[in-house]
Parts: structure tokens; C-alpha cells; sequence
């Protein structure tokens, strides 16, 4: 398994990652800022609730003119009275109506007050509005057979006709019917009770009757000042144009006492003022009664046309659009005001709050406006009059101020950790590339302490005054290499300090067998006297070698360079060889001309003789050793070549080192294995290597060194 | 009245044997193990010849104190550094401090003698006139035997014993080579190697001092080194 190699750099930055527990704690903690800010607005607009409701609080006229009148009654029977924006031109069509159509209440069978017919010959849909001092009513009807009055007739409930029952504010009881010739304008007759008794024309109710297919439409209008709290239309339905009886009678209550009508809430314009004062910006109040019918309506949940949201800030800043806005924007929702109010002008309000405020206590809710594109708080408060529940104060309000307060938070939040990570970030880069370069120079000097030889060389350790771990590091290390460097020293000194402190008794031994041969000794003592001396000498030998390695080392300190011609240094030593040793064979390849190389000779001659003791104890005696010298403009390389047996495999560096010898069998003289130790002392001083290598035909080792010529 | 020759040496064995050997050859012989003894001694009467060690006792570098010391009683009196260290550092410090000769341990007794021998012939020869039987000369060089110096146009050369003969030994035969064993044989030296191209080294640069081309003594790689024949 391969084990990824991490750098320091790349794990503190891994560690980093760490970092991202900031926003997620920033974002705990936003949401629990979230649910306060919520909290407190539910206690806030409760408290606002609370404080209209105790204005309104024990004021029983202004919640229900006739008290004596309050019961529950059904919703189909009351009749909403809206506040309309319009004006309504009574012309019998509903487009002036078209935001309230929706709402309208559709009357069938079910609602049948007299007669019987087929279930759909006859049904109405039905609209009751205020505006100023006029109650407008709508009427879609549908009806198969439409049979206008006969034109000749006095009689007015011969024909398809509207029945308006209505208590006046004086409490007294109307009946009015409406019926036409020919669609067109229209008046209501007053009639009594019963149905009888002279027409008396009322032209204060007026109207526009239309037809349409499938029935017709009838847009009528009623002074409100003719209508108190209690109010019922129905239709009746001709089918016969001979026989003119009534079929069918369909009515939103009962039209023929004043138990039997509805209720008509319109909505209170004292309320209205009272609430109108006590409006806050961007919350909605509404008034309800015990049945949840509106009262009284102010304010709304839309911010005035020049406070919109943008400006409010739904992003850090809308029109600094960067990428970093426009991911803001996407993963955070933002408050809107084109949101869908089905609230808005309904009017009966339901819902836990409400039920909870009519049931006696304040409640809040929170709820989504459809397709969730807002979230809207409402709480409820109960009004009271004299110890029970005369209706409701609800206040709403959207939820957009905390959203915008939440999404800037969060925005806010997330520039900080943003900035935080990236200087968390870059100060850990910081740092780990300072740690790691210290550690990276560390290792760089220790690996230049140790030379490729293994020799410890004094390199200062640099950063040892730094006072943290890497400063205790870089200290043991260089401690560690000191007492190395000590320790090779003591090593490469020893064996010239073993033939320093060896020297001493040696020469007592010399000096008194020295002494002894000068008294008269038996004959037969003489050979020992002689072996004594030849082991002597041998052991000055050994002794003299152990420390040249030593000494050269010193020489080289001294050494004075100079400018030499390499070629008659090697073939002056060659013919010197030949001289020396002339049982064997040397065969020497040296260039014609001169090789200048700067150094010093009397080295290189050490060098030279080095080599070739070594190539000729290896070599057979019968073969030539071979010295070659080779130039080139940048270099020179001198091989000692001979045809002695290969080098084992893996010795070939070890060679040089001090105290190595490869030697299988031990010959007379002793051999320390200092020899091509020198050798390469020498080729390092001058710049250059030595190599030992395995003839490429086998027969031999070729020993090269090379030298740098400038 | 035999001459008197101090021995400085702190191992009695040594110091022992080459007494003897020194006695044997006729010599009065005091030794002595450390340098203030020797020191006290040297200030009472003068020893002829002083053979010090470097490393005396505890005082590692004691022998070359008291060559400074001796040296300042006597400009004359020889002194032969004896010891066991033959770093190339040591032998210069020692010729610096005025000793006449550093021989290493591994001299044989015979050699000693025979170096002792010729310091004294060199004392006594200076207090008598040169003779011409003893004077030999290779072009401006002129080598006294007798008193072991050395002259190159009639500037003195300050060479040691050693170094003397090493000279006497090449000079005497012009363009003939001598190899180190040769030499060291001269110069009744057992030296190695690269102590023999220290020794010829210091004789090349007291030469040049002495206004001689440091190429008078030419170096045949391999072989060894030979006075160059003046042209």
C-alpha cells in the first residue's frame, strides 16, 4: 500500500478545514437569533393586538349595534358587506366587481325557501358591498326560463323577481320586490309582509337588470341609510309565462320576518377611525366579531411603494452584484413583497389565533402565504365586553423583517468566517512554508554534514538560536554532529595515535636489544637477537603506515600548489618502477605531449605509487601492470590497470575507505588497507575522484582517477 | 675530560638505553625526566650537547620549552630533538626554536652516535679554520664537512645535520639522481617517504633565502631527486 506523502504545508491546511466549524456555530447560532427575533415579534404584535383590543375593550355598540340581535347564526344566512375600492357603475355587468367575484356566495337548492323545480333550473351566486353611503349588491342568476311582466300586469310576483327584506335602522321591517318588463333599469316596489297590498315604489333602490345566457344579472343599489343590521334577498323563479305562479324561491335567509334575515356586517367606520390611529407601518389590523366576520380593516402588509425590500437591504449590498451576491441571493431566501395575500378582504377570519382569541385568550400563528413566498405572523387578542368575548383584534404582519435581519446576518457571518478562513488560511501557509523551509534547511545541512563518504564535515547547523522545538532540534542535531564529527576524528586520529603511543615502548625494545648486541652473547642467542629485530622492524613498518594516512592528511593542509606537467610526472614514475622493480612489467600510455595540471607533484608521484603497489600486489607477477593517462580539456584520468581477480560486487566504493582491505591472503608485508585511502585523499584534494571498477572483459580491475584541469 | 651530553626523556627505559649507548661511546651522560630538573641542572653548568624529548610528563609540550629556555642560555650548546612524533608540524616547531637536529625514535642507536659524533665535529670544527679537504663545492654551493654548513655565494646556509647531508649527498654528485632511500641513508636518517620531501622542501626554501634557484635541487618523479649540474 503506497501511503500518501503529505507535506506539512498541505496537512496544516487540511488542519484549516478545521476552520469551517466557525460557520457552522455562526449558523447555530443565527437560527436561535432567529426563533428570538420571532419570539419577540409574536410578543410585540400580541402586545399590539392587546392594545387595540383594550381600546376597543367594553364598548358593546361599537361591536354590535343591537345586542339583543346577537346569535349565532349560519354563515350562508349573514351577509358580508365589502368595503369597495371601486366605484360600481350600475350598468347589470360584473366587471366592476371582478376582485370580489371570487368571494361571492352561490346560493342552490339547498337554500330553496318555498316551491320546487328541477335542481339546476335555478341558482344565484351573490355579492354585497360598501362604498360611501350606498350598499351595492350583485346577483348572477341562473335560470332556464326567464319570464319578464307581463306589460299589461299591476301585479309584480307574476314574473322572475328579486326579494329584498331588510330591518331598518329603526328596527322596522321592509319588504321590497324587484322585477322589470324588459332588462334595463330597474326600481323596487315596497310590499308588505305578506305579499299584498299596493306596490308603493321605493326609487331609492335602484338597479340594472341584464340578461345573460343561461339568466341574467341584476346590479342593484341600496341607500345605507334604508338598511340596518339585518338584511335577506331571494330569488323567485317564473317558468310559466301563461300560468305566472311561482316555482321556486331561493334566498340567502328568510325574507318574510325579521327572525328569519340574515345579518349584514358592514364594516364599522368608527372601528375604522379608531383602528386608522392606531396603524403601524407594515402590519395589517383587523377587527373581527365573535363570528369571526370583519369589522374593520387597516394598514397592510405590503410596505408603502417607497420602501421597498431591495433598499432595505435583502443582500449585504444589491448593487454591488458580485459572484459572491448572486450565490448569497441563490442559497438564501429572500423576502419579497410579491407575495399572494388570500387574506386580503375576506371577511371572516379563521384560524387557530382567532378561534383561540374568541375562545378568550391571545394566540399567535405563523403561516405561508400560498406558494410559501412569505411566512406571515398573526396574533389574536380577545375584546371584551363586560366579562365575555365580543370579538377579535388580529395584527399580522410578515415575517420579512427578520428574514432580511437573519439573511444579513447570515451574510454578515459568512464574509467574516470568508475572511477569517482566508487569514486563518494564509497565516498558516505562512507558517507552514517558514516550518517546513527551517525543517528543509535542517535537513539540507545535515545532509551536507555527512559527505557521500560518510565523513561528518564541520558545517554550522544554522537556526540553533531559535527558542521552539525545531531550535531544540537543529541543537541536538548539531550536538549530535559535533560529538560525530568528534567521534570520526577520534576514529581517523586513532591509528595515528596507536602508532604515536606504540612508538614509545617499541623504541625501548629497539633501544635495548640494541644495547644487548653490543655485549658478548653466546653464539646460539644471535638468530633470536636477529628475529627479535626483523619482527621489530616490521612493526615500525606497520606503525610508520598507520600514521601516514595522518600525516598526509596534515600535509595536505600545507600543501602549495603548482604547475606541472602531469605526463612527465607519470612516465618519470613509470621508468622510476621499471627501475625499482625490474622483475615486472609496466606498459605505459602517456600522451606526447605535455598535460598541464595545477597541483602538487610530489602527491600525485604518491598517488601514482599507491596504485601501482596495489596493482602489482594483485596482479600475476607475469603480467603487465599498465598506467595510462588520458586529457582532455576539462580533465585528466590516470588508470592503473592490472589483470588480477574482479572486485566483489558492492566493494568497489568501500575500497577507498580508511582501513579496508580486500586482501584474501596476507603476504609479508603488512597491509592496512590505508592505501587507496590516500589515494583518494589525494584525488579529493585536487578536485577529483577515484573509482575502482571491473574490466569490462572480466580479466582485471581498472583503478581511475580523474582530476579537473582548469 | 670527556664531553658531557644531557638526556631529556620522560620514559627511564629509553632514557636508560641510550645512556648507555652514549657512555659506551665515551660520553659523560646525565639524565633527566623532567624539564624543571633538567632546567636546574642546565643552569648550574651547561651540558656540551642536550638530546630532548617533546612530550615530557604531564607537559606535553615541555621538550620545546626547554629548548626555548636552553637556547637562551646558550646560542652554541647542540640540541637534537629525540621523540616519537614525526608530524611535519612538530619537526618544523623544533628546527624554529634553534634545535639542531629532530631525529624520531626510530633512529638506530648507531645513527644517534653517529649524529652526536658530528654535531661535536662541527662544534669543534667551527672554533678551528676550515680546511680545503673538507670544503665541497657545486657552483656557487660550497658544503663544509667538517662543520656541516653550508654556503651559496658566500651566503651562509642554515641547514640542520640532517638536511646537510642530504645536500652533501646530491651536490656531491651532480645530475646523478638519488632516490629517498639513498638519501636517508646519507643523512644516517630513517625517515619515510614524505618526510624525505619535507626534508628537501625546507632545503629548497632555505636555499632560495640564501639567493639559490629552488630548482638547484630538481625532482625525478619515481625516482628521486638530483642536483641540477650548472650550466
Amino acid at each position: 500500500m503506497i501511503r500518501p506523502r503529505l507535506r506539512l504545508r498541505t496537512k496544516l491546511l487540511l488542519v484549516t478545514l478545521a476552520l469551517l466549524g466557525i460557520p457552522w456555530a455562526g449558523y447555530r447560532y443565527v437560527r436561535e437569533m432567529d426563533g428570538f427575533l420571532r419570539h419577540a415579534q409574536e410578543s410585540t404584535l400580541l402586545g399590539t393586538a392587546r392594545a387595540v383590543a383594550t381600546v376597543l375593550d367594553d364598548r358593546p355598540r361599537l361591536m354590535t349595534p343591537r345586542p339583543d340581535l346577537v346569535r349565532a347564526l349560519r354563515e350562508d344566512r349573514d351577509l358580508y358587506a365589502y368595503p369597495l375600492k371601486n366605484p360600481i357603475q350600475l350598468d347589470g355587468y360584473a366587471e366592476d366587481w371582478s376582485d370580489y367575484l371570487d368571494r361571492a356566495l352561490t346560493y342552490g337548492p339547498e337554500h330553496r325557501l318555498a316551491g320546487s323545480g328541477p335542481p339546476d333550473s335555478l341558482s344565484f351566486r351573490n355579492l354585497v358591498g360598501v362604498r360611501g353611503s350606498y350598499l351595492y349588491a350583485l346577483f348572477l342568476v341562473r335560470d332556464d326560463h326567464r319570464v319578464y311582466r307581463a306589460p299589461d300586469s299591476l301585479r309584480l310576483d307574476q314574473s322572475d323577481h328579486l326579494i329584498i327584506a331588510l330591518q331598518d335602522p329603526a328596527g322596522r321591517f321592509h319588504r321590497y320586490l324587484l322585477t322589470t318588463r324588459a332588462p334595463g333599469w330597474v326600481n323596487a316596489y315596497e310590499v308588505d309582509a305578506a305579499g299584498h297590498g299596493a306596490p308603493h315604489p321605493e326609487v331609492r333602490i335602484q338597479g340594472e337588470w341584464q340578461e345573460t345566457p343561461g339568466g341574467y344579472t341584476v346590479e342593484l343599489r341600496i341607500p345605507e341609510t334604508l338598511v340596518g343590521n339585518k338584511l335577506a334577498f331571494a330569488v323567485a323563479d317564473v317558468d310559466d309565462p301563461r300560468r305566472r305562479t311561482v316555482r321556486e324561491v331561493i334566498g340567502t335567509a328568510g325574507v318574510t320576518t325579521v327572525a328569519a334575515l340574515g345579518t349584514v356586517m358592514t364594516p364599522s367606520p368608527r372601528i375604522q377611525a379608531i383602528l386608522r390611529g392606531l396603524s403601524r407601518a407594515n402590519a395589517r389590523l383587523w377587527v373581527v366579531n365573535r363570528q369571526g366576520r370583519v369589522l374593520a380593516l387597516t394598514g397592510s402588509l405590503r410596505p408603502p411603494p417607497d420602501e421597498t425590500l431591495a433598499r432595505n437591504g435583502a443582500g449585504p449590498r444589491a448593487d454591488n452584484g458580485g459572484l459572491l451576491n448572486l450565490i448569497y441571493r441563490l442559497v438564501l431566501r429572500q423576502p419579497t413583497d410579491q407575495f399572494d395575500d388570500a387574506l386580503a378582504g375576506a371577511s371572516r377570519l379563521q384560524g387557530s389565533d382567532v378561534q383561540a382569541a374568541l375562545a378568550g385568550h391571545g394566540a399567535v400563528r405563523w403561516r405561508h402565504t400560498p406558494h410559501a413566498r412569505a411566512v406571515i405572523l398573526s396574533a389574536a387578542y380577545p375584546i371584551h365586553d363586560g366579562g365575555t368575548v365580543a370579538g377579535a383584534v388580529v395584527a399580522e404582519q410578515t415575517g420579512n423583517a427578520i428574514l432580511t435581519l437573519r439573511n444579513r446576518a447570515m451574510v454578515n457571518l459568512f464574509n467574516v468566517t470568508l475572511v477569517v478562513f482566508a487569514a486563518a488560511t494564509l497565516a498558516l501557509v505562512l507558517f507552514a512554508s517558514r516550518l517546513s523551509g527551517r525543517i528543509r534547511r535542517l535537513r539540507n545541512q545535515l545532509d551536507a554534514a555527512i559527505g557521500p563518504d560518510g565523513r561528518v564535515q564541520p558545517a554550522a547547523i544554522s537556526g540553533r538560536r531559535a527558542g521552539d522545538e525545531l531550535g531544540d532540534l537543529a541543537r541536538g542535531v548539531d550536538g549530535v554532529l559535533q560529538r560525530l564529527a568528534e567521534y570520526t576524528r577520534y576514529l581517523e586520529g586513532m591509528a595515528g595515535r596507536l602508532s604515536h603511543e606504540l612508538r614509545t615502548p617499541l623504541t625501548v625494545v629497539r633501544s635495548s636489544l640494541e644495547n644487548l648486541e653490543h655485549l658478548d652473547l653466546p653464539a646460539q642467542s644471535r638468530p633470536y637477537i636477529t628475529r627479535a629485530r626483523e619482527g621489530l622492524d616490521r612493526l615500525g613498518t606497520i606503525l610508520t603506515r598507520l600514521s601516514e594516512a595522518t600525516r598526509l592528511e596534515q600535509a595536505l593542509q600545507q600543501a602549495e600548489r603548482e604547475r606541472f606537467d602531469l605526463a612527465a610526472l607519470v612516465s618519470g614514475c613509470t621508468a622510476g618502477y621499471r627501475d625499482a622493480y625490474p622483475r615486472r612489467r609496466f606498459e605505459a600510455d602517456v600522451p606526447a605531449g605535455p598535460v598541464m595540471l595545477t597541483g602538487v607533484p610530489d602527491l600525485l608521484a604518491q598517488l601514482l605509487d599507491k596504485l601501482v603497489a596495489n596493482a602489482m600486489d594483485f596482479g600475476p607477477p607475469d603480467r603487465p601492470v599498465r598506467i595510462a593517462l588520458s586529457a582532455t580539456p576539462g580533465q585528466a584520468v590516470l588508470e592503473v590497470i592490472n589483470d588480477g581477480p574482479p572486485l566483489p560486487a558492492g566493494t568497489a566504493d568501500r575500497l577507498f575507505e580508511s582501513l579496508v582491505s580486500l586482501r584474501e591472503d596476507r603476504g609479508d608485508s603488512p597491509h592496512l588497507g590505508l592505501g587507496l585511502y590516500i589515494v583518494r585523499l589525494i584525488a579529493q584534494f585536487h578536485g577529483g575522484h577515484a573509482r575502482a571498477e571491473n574490466r569490462e572483459d572480466g580479466a582485471g580491475v581498472v583503478f581511475r582517477v580523474t582530476l579537473p584541469r582548469d | 675530560m670527556s664531553r658531557r651530553i644531557a638526556i631529556v626523556e620522560d620514559e627511564p627505559a629509553i632514557r636508560e638505553n641510550y645512556a648507555d649507548v652514549l657512555r659506551r661511546q665515551g660520553y659523560t651522560v646525565q639524565g633527566y625526566a623532567a624539564r624543571q630538573e633538567a632546567l636546574q641542572a642546565f643552569r648550574t653548568r651547561l651540558p656540551d650537547l642536550a638530546i630532548l624529548d617533546i612530550g615530557l610528563g604531564n607537559e606535553v609540550e615541555g621538550g620545546f620549552d626547554l629548548c626555548r629556555e636552553l637556547r637562551a642560555l646558550s646560542r652554541t650548546v647542540p640540541i637534537i630533538f629525540l621523540t616519537a612524533r614525526d608530524q611535519d608540524m612538530d619537526i618544523i616547531s623544533g628546527l624554529r626554536l634553534g634545535a639542531d637536529d629532530y631525529l624520531t625514535k626510530d633512529i638506530s642507536l648507531p645513527h644517534l652516535g653517529a649524529r652526536v659524533a658530528a654535531l661535536f665535529r662541527r662544534t669543534e670544527a667551527l672554533e678551528s679554520a676550515p680546511r680545503e679537504e673538507d670544503l665541497v663545492n657545486a657552483g656557487a654551493l660550497e658544503l663544509d664537512t667538517q662543520r656541516l654548513s653550508a654556503r651559496w655565494d658566500e651566503t651562509p646556509v642554515e641547514l640542520t645535520v640532517t638536511e646537510f647531508w642530504i645536500v652533501h649527498a646530491l651536490a656531491r654528485r651532480p645530475g646523478h639522481v638519488r632516490s629517498r632511500d639513498q638519501l636517508m641513508g646519507e643523512a644516517s636518517t630513517v625517515v619515510d617517504d614524505s618526510t624525505v620531501t619535507s626534508h628537501i622542501k625546507r632545503i629548497r626554501r632555505k636555499m632560495a633565502e640564501a639567493g639559490a634557484d629552488p630548482g638547484c635541487i630538481e625532482t625525478v618523479y619515481g625516482m628521486g631527486y638530483r642536483w641540477k649540474p650548472a650550466r
